[in-house]
């Protein structure tokens, strides 16, 4: 980071976003939910490699639309 | 979440369709294209569940229209036809077996013809504030009974599928003042535009610009600002139905999209708007009182994009600001003055 009068600001480029409330219950709510859904999926008998792979699609896709959210917050 | 039947009939939500159908359009998801967070989704319900079809059905007022659907090329059936219209009504799942010793269900087109649904089990896609905008649901095409285990699990889906849905309207809602952000306005008029060019539906544009705002921020700071920001917004949405939305276009600039209203309407509405908006006085020390200007663009054959129609009701409102402000002037009044 030499040269770099604010390493912290590259480093996070969301440093200076505030997250709404709104959008914090809202990550809880979707923790909340994976976890249900690995629950239930293993309660059905189905196996590890498909549950991680199920669990791994669906952070993907939330992810992806949250930067887009985060980024959109901070014009 | 489970409800005891007791107090199924006094959960006035399920009964509430007027402030159902709010909260589906809060969302403002109707007629946008697919998304692939929405069909990763169906694919895997597909996958895990072992189905031939899987939909996301958003139930309108009178249609039910598909976010995501795997196994199926429709893209909406009308309402009165549709499995989850049932599904919406109750707070848990509804599971059919066989649709054809379903008393309600035996006689419906969508089981004696295409696709033929045999067994359905849906879930309602309830908003945190309790509302069912819709089911993620599956079906097949042979009599299916489905376990309790398969059933918690579209049940975990579900609340994923709703996940999405809010992450999406929190993005498109401006956090000062509640209306949507430009960007989601801007998709509200698009939808309008095509349903205008389809149906000849007849809608309005009205831009509301704060006058002298740059005064107000300049002499008692942004925190007075903000309160005149949110002040104004609070009573723009007082003034709409349910049907018409509230956006900001960006700084103290702001979008009314009236649908389906005939231009005498808007006219009196947004100049009610403007006179409770001159004799507000907004809570602060010392009390602020604000005044605003709107340009009304109705829409009309020419224009055939969102920049055009912005452009028509931006063009009213310069000439509402020239000539003195606070006041509301309509696209065609441009013209004449223009002529003149």
């Amino acid at each position: 980071m030499a040269g770099c009068d604010k390493p912290e600001a590259i480093l996070d480029p969301f440093s200076d976003l505030e997250i709404p409330a709104e959008l914090e219950e809202s990550l809880q709510r979707h923790r909340e939910n994976l976890v249900r859904l690995a629950t239930t999926l293993r309660c059905a008998g189905v196996d590890e490699t498909q549950i991680e792979q199920s669990v791994s699609v669906i952070v993907d896709s939330y992810k992806e639309e949250l930067i887009r959210a985060m980024k959109r917050m901070m014009r | 979440m489970s409800v005891p039947d007791s107090s199924l009939q006094d959960d006035f939500k399920l009964q509430d369709e007027a402030g159902r159908l709010a909260a589906l359009h809060r969302y403002a998801v109707l007629d946008t294209p697919n998304e692939e967070a929405f069909d990763r989704i169906t694919g895997l319900v597909k996958s895990v569940l072992g189905v031939p079809i899987c939909t996301v059905a958003l139930i309108d007022a009178d249609r039910q229209w598909f976010k995501s659907c795997v196994g199926l090329s429709n893209r909406e059936t009308s309402r009165d036809i549709s499995f989850c219209t049932h599904t919406i009504m109750e707070r848990e799942p509804l599971h059919i077996p066989d649709a054809k010793l379903d008393a309600r269900f035996a006689d419906n087109p969508l089981v004696n013809g295409d696709p033929h649904i045999r067994s359905y089990l849906g879930v309602p896609l309830a908003t945190p504030d309790g509302y069912n905008v819709g089911s993620l649901c599956v079906i097949d095409d042979v009599p299916r009974s489905f376990r309790q285990d398969q059933i918690e699990i579209l049940k975990s889906f579900a609340a994923l599928v709703v996940d999405e849905l809010e992450l999406r309207r929190i993005a498109q809602t401006d956090h000062l003042t509640g209306a949507a952000t430009r960007r989601g306005f801007t998709l509200e008029m698009e939808k309008s535009l095509a349903r205008f060019k389809r149906a000849g539906h007849p809608t309005a544009l009205v831009m509301l610009d704060i006058d002298h705002f740059k005064r107000v921020n300049d002499t008692y700071g942004h925190p007075a600002g903000d309160l005149v920001l949110r002040a104004v917004a609070s009573e723009a949405m007082a003034q709409l139905r349910q049907a018409d939305s509230l956006g900001r276009l960006g700084g103290e600039e702001f979008g009314i999209l009236f649908q389906d209203i005939e231009i005498e309407h808007v006219r009196t509405t947004t100049e009610r708007l403007r006179v409770c908006l001159e004799s507000r006085s907004i809570p602060f020390e010392p009390p602020l009182k604000v005044t605003a200007s709107f340009g009304i663009a109705v829409l009309d054959a020419d224009v055939n994009t969102v920049q055009d129609w912005l452009a028509l009701a931006d063009e009213a409102l310069y000439l509402a600001k020239r000539t003195g402000r606070n006041r509301c002037c309509i696209a065609s009044d441009v013209e004449i003055t223009a002529n003149r």
